[in-house]
């Protein structure tokens, strides 16, 4: 699981930490960099995947696409930024913190990059024992390759690169052939990585069939497809779990929500509910064409829930778009059941106040906020309890009202974010 | 680090504070509370940049116990008013608890109904009995919460069962 994510000049931030729980909840008005820390996610599974930096930065990204490309990536009039991830593995005691630092202007391309193995002593977070599995060696701008320092006890194995991409990316193939240790910390980082999946469900791709499928798309289009080719058993379980929470939601009496194989070869899937709207009266079926976009956006997000692999980092932006302010609580249960059933943590970002209204007090640890400083003009990023006022804020109200009458946009102005690192 | 302490203080320890004729000590023998230790505590926590809660119960309550003093009204409302405005004021240590969801939703109405009446018998209002809910509230949210009143004196406040603990604190 990833723990920690650190951005240093990534677009608006010239410093943040984020951190990650099973449920974190990121706020911020408009602007304020919120969609800038989801990137920096989105970033670092595309790294993971050795995807080079130059298509990466470019504004084809099939997943969030980062506004701006290359161009604002680095917080300006830098040229280039960094992001590190804390990452832990299912080994005991053990953090691995990766660092990548990439060059945007003229051309992306590697600057710097480590990785290191974190060892705590028992009872103690601070000091731990330190080993690195990997560095490059400082190299000048015109250099064609860099090179990478692996870890053998002494002063290090050298090893080329290339800089278009990640040395993660690049010794993933030949991770299983290197020491223990470093094969170890680099297959953990990359699992954990790879496990980022950006959700940005688009009501109207999900209207039509799919092809069978195993992974969901970004855009949940497929939602359909990969229900359908579960294996019979999951996918009863799965179509009942869906059916649970859909029976909460206030757009139609949905009684019953399952997929079904079409065509003529049985390829293809199409998402299907039945609606019963009186007492007594039959059941009417619908197909998804007739869903609304709350409906099938709440879909999409159970089905990511449910078919993701476990451990999954689940990323969605604008969470409760579409979904009726009466039913906050219903996503917000799902979010978290769910979520520690499959083991996959959730980061969401929402404007909602009904949604904030209903997180409880015992949710501050978990929210995240991000603003503008109004001298600089540049992003922050603040844990909600690490805010000087908030008992005097959370004493006016929850916290979406809170949000909603600019009190926290003000205490956040007032008091400076606090840098969380 | 901001301070994460609160003092909750109950209706009471307000009237003691506040001077208001006919309150201005309660609790008996060496438990009795005077001016002067209430406003030892108070000064104290506003130096250590404490937040001070009042519920806002215990503010109408106060009120209630001003209008109805035999004299110094008019004076002792000013004093409550300017608390209300300091704690309408987003820059000081001062705060009045208003949340409704907390206590006086349907939920909260009617866990009040079940437990008021026996406390209310042992001359607790209605404020006093409700300052735990807003204590807990502040505690769930992680903070070192005290409360301060009439009938137990200055008390920290803990809640039940473990709270969920962010992975950086693990």
């Amino acid at each position: 699981m990833i723990k920690e994510v650190r951005l240093e000049n990534w677009k608006s931030f010239p410093k943040a930490t984020l951190y990650l729980d099973p449920l974190t909840i990121l706020i911020g008005t408009n602007a304020s960099g919120k969609s800038n820390v989801l990137d920096a996610l989105d970033l670092l599974s595309q790294i993971a995947q050795g995807r080079d930096f130059s298509s990466i930065l470019q504004s084809d990204s099939k997943t969030l696409g980062f506004r701006g490309g290359a161009e604002w990536a680095a917080l300006k009039p830098e040229t280039s930024f960094a992001v590190s991830a804390l990452i832990q593995t299912e080994q005991p005691n053990v953090d691995y913190l990766y660092r990548i630092t990439v060059q945007t202007l003229p051309k992306p391309k590697l600057l710097a990059e480590s990785l290191l193995r974190l060892k705590y002593r028992p009872r103690s977070k601070s000091a731990p024992y330190t080993l690195k599995l990997f560095w490059t060696e400082p190299c000048a701008e015109e250099d064609p390759a860099i090179t990478a320092k692996l870890y053998n006890t002494t002063r290090g194995t050298p090893r080329e690169a290339q800089r278009s991409s990640s040395v993660l990316g690049q010794l993933k193939l030949s991770a299983s052939t290197l020491r223990k240790e470093i094969s170890e910390g680099i297959q953990g980082v990359l699992e954990a990585l790879s496990k980022i999946f950006v959700l940005n469900p688009i009501p109207s791709h999900m209207r039509y069939f799919s092809p069978l499928a195993e992974r969901l798309a970004n855009d949940a289009s497929n939602i359909a497809g990969v229900l359908a080719a579960l294996p019979e058993e999951r996918k009863s379980s799965v179509e009942h779990t869906l059916q649970q929470y859909v029976k909460d939601l206030p757009e139609k009496d949905i009684q019953k929500v399952w997929t079904e194989k079409v065509g003529p070869f049985q390829t293809d899937a199409v998402l299907l509910c039945e609606e019963a709207w009186r007492s007594g009266a039959p059941p009417t079926k619908v197909d998804a064409r007739a869903m609304s976009d709350g409906t099938l956006r709440f879909l999409a997000i159970l089905a990511a829930l449910l078919t993701l692999p476990v451990k999954s980092q689940l990323i969605i932006e604008e969470v409760d778009n579409g979904l009726h302010p009466s039913r906050s609580d219903t996503l917000l249960r799902m979010l978290r059941t769910v979520g520690r059933e499959r083991r996959i943590d959730v980061l969401a970002s929402t404007h909602n106040p009904a949604l904030l209204n209903r997180l409880g007090p015992d949710m501050v640890p978990f929210v995240m906020v991000t603003h503008r400083n109004p001298q600089s003009g540049l992003s922050e990023l603040t844990l909600l309890e690490d805010l000087a006022g908030l008992p005097k804020l959370m004493a006016m109200g929850p916290l979406g009202e809170v949000t909603a009458s600019g009190a926290l946009e003000r205490s956040l102005q007032a008091n400076g974010g606090h840098h969380a690192n | 680090m901001p301070t994460k302490n609160v003092l909750i203080l109950d209706t009471s320890i307000l009237c003691v504070w506040l001077k208001v004729p006919g309150k201005v000590t309660c609790g008996s023998g060496p438990s009795c509370i005077d001016f002067s230790k209430v406003d030892k505590e108070i000064q104290t926590a506003v130096k250590l940049n404490y937040t001070l809660v009042l519920p806002l119960a215990s503010i109408i309550e106060t009120g209630n116990h001003i209008t109805q003093a035999s004299q110094w009204r008019h004076e002792r409302a000013q004093d409550l008013a300017g608390l209300m405005l300091k704690a309408a004021d987003e820059a000081s240590p001062w705060a009045a608890f208003s949340d409704q969801q907390v206590l006086w939703s349907a939920a909260g109405l009617k866990s009040l109904a079940v437990k008021w009446p026996n406390l209310a018998a042992q001359k607790l209002s209605i404020g006093d009995a409700t300052i735990s809910e807003v204590a807990d509230y502040y505690a769930k949210m992680g903070f070192e919460v005290e409360v301060y009143t009439g009938d137990q004196g200055l008390k920290k406040h803990c809640t039940i069962g473990a709270l969920p603990q962010p992975r950086r604190r693990k």
